[in-house]
Order: structure tokens, then C-alpha cells, then sequence
């Protein structure tokens, strides 16, 4: 579904060229929950937002459903960002709306007509279990509903693929368990491929049928979940499976220093 | 007592004109300008440095001139648009157009304090620049927007005074004419809390509507 091709991506900082992403390659197959795993400043978080192009790639190719997204004009990229939802960390809602408003804003902007949207809005928070806080605005509601009210946005107009950027790593556990339980649901009900990046473990645990390890803009590993879990090759993946044991983790002195 | 109301009721009148007109040109010459900055601006959605730059320019020199100076240079602008350099009709147009950088910079600060995930997450569902500006950064910036338009107005109150007295008429030109030259104290005192009480009302309400529409 998602055929990622030698993309390279770097930024200038301070005037030092910084590669964050060294010519990935990558494949995700439809239906997939992939996880992208990686510490902070792995490049993880640039190959996510390449694939809707929230930033553009310097080189390299990324085919969807066999079109490279990278070639679009500007219509069929917001024709494209349609199709392809994404969901944030800090949750992105508007504030001065309430949760009905901004369930609704896909729809506004894609032009439906009111009947329709208020049809899909009821639909939509009833799949997030907030049929009852139509009215509420963000301010008062917790990070958990914040999120549902985001995943209703990002369902709204039937998206085929949903790209998670640390979705749930400003939740408590808790509901870390239960906005990951909402998306595997999507996941097997509306058979949604979903690309995810996240430094938890346990998230990549689990709903993750799939999983890429990236260290200094490269994968360095990828594969099954089961597979890639059981044999893990590098550094990154060894430390992070020691920490979700619970075990010491014993850094040389060079990452320390870091 | 009905002295100073015949006197002082018109020149009210006028200053409400004035002040209403030009709040109204400067927000509809000012707003795009300040919803262009934001644009253009490095981080913006357009990214034209140096457009913006250029168009930042003009707002400071118009800012800079003393708005005394900028009506004797308008007063050409005024008999084109208007037919005379007299009057209240007159005096609208340099208000608004000393009016407008002015909004231009409040637009541009009240819409630059909008989350730029908000953004963000507008772009990634697809939506247009128009719909953005419409849609997130005019409706997150409300409050901030109205504010921003309530110190315009306080503003062009304090500017309709000054314009009054090169032939503007209007409150601050009662002041002059009676409280000033014919040694008239009472007028001179009623104009001045006339003038203290419309900014007070002014500034009251433009607080009320932005606490009451702010859900942050």
C-alpha cells in the first residue's frame, strides 16, 4: 500500500547540514498497524510526516496505492491528505470549537452538505463513545476524550490509511490502553492500515502487527512484531526491551554524555 | 446647561462618525494586510520572505509618520475620494488610513499566537489556505482579534480629536474652538469626559465580547 523508496531528507541547523532521514526504505502492506520505533532524534517522527508531505523529502520516492505522493500538484495533495488522517501527540484541536465543530471540519472543508455532516458527526462520536459531549469544548475535557475527539476527526472522511505521531505519549497508561484498544478496533472494523510512531514499547506491543527500528535517520531493523521481538538485532531495540522489563539499562559513557 | 448640550450633541455626533467609518475602513483595509503578513511570513503557509518584508516596510513608514504630518500629506487623498478637506467625511480618510498599519500589526499578532499544531492538523485533513485563514486562524484568534479592534477604536477616538482640529470637527475641535481659545472651562471639561467615557464604554465592551467568546 505505502512503498517507501530511498527518501533522504535533511535539515540545516545553524547553518550544519543534519541528515534525519538517509535514504529509507520501507514497505507497509494494507491492514498493517506498523510501528515505526526509534529514540528521540532517530528520524522517526520526518518519515512520518513525509507521508503526507507535511514535509517535503529532498529525494527519494514515496508510492501510495502506487502514485508517488511526492509528484502531486496541489490538488490532488489535498485530495491525497483526504485519504490519509493523522493524529497528534498534543491532540491539534480547535479550541474556540466545540467537539461537534470540530468533528465536522473535515466535512466543512470538503464541502458536504449539513444534513450529511450532522448524519456523520452523530456516526463518528458514537464510534469514540462521545455521543454525549457534543456541546463540551476542548478546554473541558480530558487528554483521553481530546483524542477520541481527534480520531473522530481524523475517521471523518473515511480515510484509508491513519498516521499516529506519538498519539499517546501525553496519556496516562490507562488510557494509553484504551485509545490503543479504539484503534485496533478501527484497524480490524474498517480494515484501516495504520502507520504509528511512538518510543513506548508497550504501544508497539500492543497493536503492532509490523515494526521498523530506526537509529540516526536509517532502519536498522524491521519486520513481524513477533519476529523482530524475539531476535532483536540492534542497539536501540535490545535497550528498549531491557527497559520494558524493567531491567538496568547500562549506557557507555559516550550516550551518557548525551 | 441647553447651551453646552446644542454645542456639544453635534460635535458628539460627528466623532461618532468619524470614529465608526474609520474603525470600519482601517479593519477592512488592515485586516488582509495583517492576514498577508502572517502568510508570508517565513514560517507562514506562503512563505515570501522578502514580499513580506517589503509590505512590513511601508507599515513602519506609515506608522512613523506623526498623524498630524500624515493628514496635511493626505489632504490631496481626501479631496479625491471625498470632493473636500473639511469636514467629518473628510477626516475619515486619513484616520483610516493611519488606522490600517495599525490593525495590519494587531491582526498579525493575534493570528501568529494560534497553535501552530492547530495548523498542522488543518493541513494534514486537506484544507485550503482560504479555508485555514477562515476557519482556524480568524476563529482561534477571536478573542485576541477583538481585543486588538477595541484598541484600534480607543485609538481613532484619540486620533478623531486631533483631526477635528485641522478642520475635522467632531469633540476634540469643540475643545479647541470653545474650551481653549474662548476660555470656555465647562465645555473644555465636558468634552474631556465625553471623550473619558467613550473609551471607557469602548474598552468595557471589547473585553466583555472576548472573555465571553475565548473557550481556552
Amino acid at each position: 500500500m505505502i512503498e517507501i523508496n530511498n527518501l533522504k531528507k535533511s535539515y540545516l541547523i545553524n547553518g550544519n547540514k543534519t541528515e534525519a532521514l538517509k535514504g529509507i526504505n520501507l514497505k507497509i502492506e494494507k491492514g498493517q498497524v506498523f510501528g515505526i520505533i526509534g529514540k528521540s532524534g532517530a528520524g522517526k517522527s520526518t518519515l512520518l510526516r513525509c507521508l503526507n508531505l507535511l514535509e517535503r523529502p529532498d529525494g527519494g520516492a514515496i508510492l501510495v496505492e502506487g502514485r508517488d505522493i511526492t509528484k502531486f500538484n496541489k490538488n490532488e495533495l489535498r485530495e491525497y491528505r483526504k485519504n490519509v488522517s493523522m493524529i497528534f501527540q498534543h491532540f491539534n484541536l480547535l479550541s474556540n470549537s466545540n467537539v461537534y465543530k470540530n468533528v465536522a471540519f473535515p466535512l466543512e472543508i470538503a464541502g458536504y452538505k449539513r444534513d450529511y455532516i450532522d448524519k456523520r458527526v452523530r456516526e463518528l462520536l458514537n464510534i469514540v463513545g462521545l455521543e454525549d459531549k457534543e456541546k463540551e469544548y476542548p478546554s473541558n475535557l480530558s487528554g483521553g476524550q481530546k483524542q477520541r475527539v481527534a480520531i473522530a476527526r481524523a475517521l471523518a472522511n473515511n480515510p484509508k490509511i491513519l498516521l499516529c505521531d506519538e498519539a499517546t505519549s501525553a496519556l496516562d497508561p490507562l488510557t494509553t490502553k484504551q485509545i490503543l484498544d479504539l484503534l485496533l478496533e478501527l484497524n480490524k472494523t474498517l480494515g484501516l492500515t495504520i502507520v504509528l510512531i511512538t518510543h513506548e514499547m508497550d504501544v508497539v506491543d500492543r497493536i503492532c502487527s509490523n515494526v521498523a527500528v530506526m537509529e540516526k535517520g536509517e532502519i536498522v531493523e524491521e519486520g513481524r512484531k513477533d519476529d523482530v521481538f524475539k531476535n532483536p538485532k540492534s542497539k536501540t531495540l535490545r535497550q528498549f526491551l531491557q527497559s520494558q522489563k524493567g531491567e538496568v539499562i547500562y549506557l557507555d559513557f559516550k550516550e551518557r554524555a548525551i | 446647561m441647553r447651551e453646552i448640550l446644542n454645542l456639544v450633541l453635534p460635535s458628539f455626533l460627528d466623532t461618532l462618525y468619524m470614529v465608526v467609518f474609520s474603525t470600519l475602513f482601517s479593519v477592512l483595509l488592515g485586516t488582509p494586510l495583517g492576514i498577508f503578513l502572517v502568510l508570508t511570513d517565513k514560517e507562514g503557509l506562503l512563505k515570501m520572505p522578502k514580499l513580506n518584508s517589503i509590505i512590513g516596510s511601508i507599515i513602519n513608514i506609515t506608522r512613523s509618520i506623526p498623524f498630524i504630518i500624515l493628514i496635511i500629506i493626505l489632504f490631496p487623498l481626501s479631496r479625491v475620494i471625498v470632493g473636500t478637506t473639511i469636514g467629518k467625511e473628510a477626516a475619515v480618510v486619513p484616520l483610516s488610513i493611519a488606522a490600517a498599519p495599525f490593525v495590519a500589526r494587531v491582526v498579525e499578532s493575534a493570528l501568529k499566537e494560534v497553535n501552530k499544531g492547530v495548523i498542522e492538523a488543518a493541513v494534514s485533513l486537506g484544507a485550503s489556505i482560504p479555508q485555514i485563514v477562515i476557519k482556524v486562524l480568524i476563529k482561534e484568534a477571536l478573542p485576541g482579534l477583538i481585543l486588538g479592534i477595541t484598541l484600534t477604536i480607543v485609538n481613532i477616538i484619540g486620533y478623531s480629536a486631533m483631526a477635528g482640529v485641522i478642520g475635522g470637527g467632531g469633540i476634540g475641535d469643540l475643545a479647541v474652538r470653545y474650551g481653549y481659545q474662548r476660555f470656555r472651562t465647562d465645555i473644555l471639561i465636558v468634552t474631556v469626559i465625553i471623550l473619558i467615557l467613550l473609551v471607557e464604554i469602548t474598552q468595557r465592551t471589547g473585553n466583555y465580547f472576548a472573555k465571553k467568546i475565548d473557550r481556552r
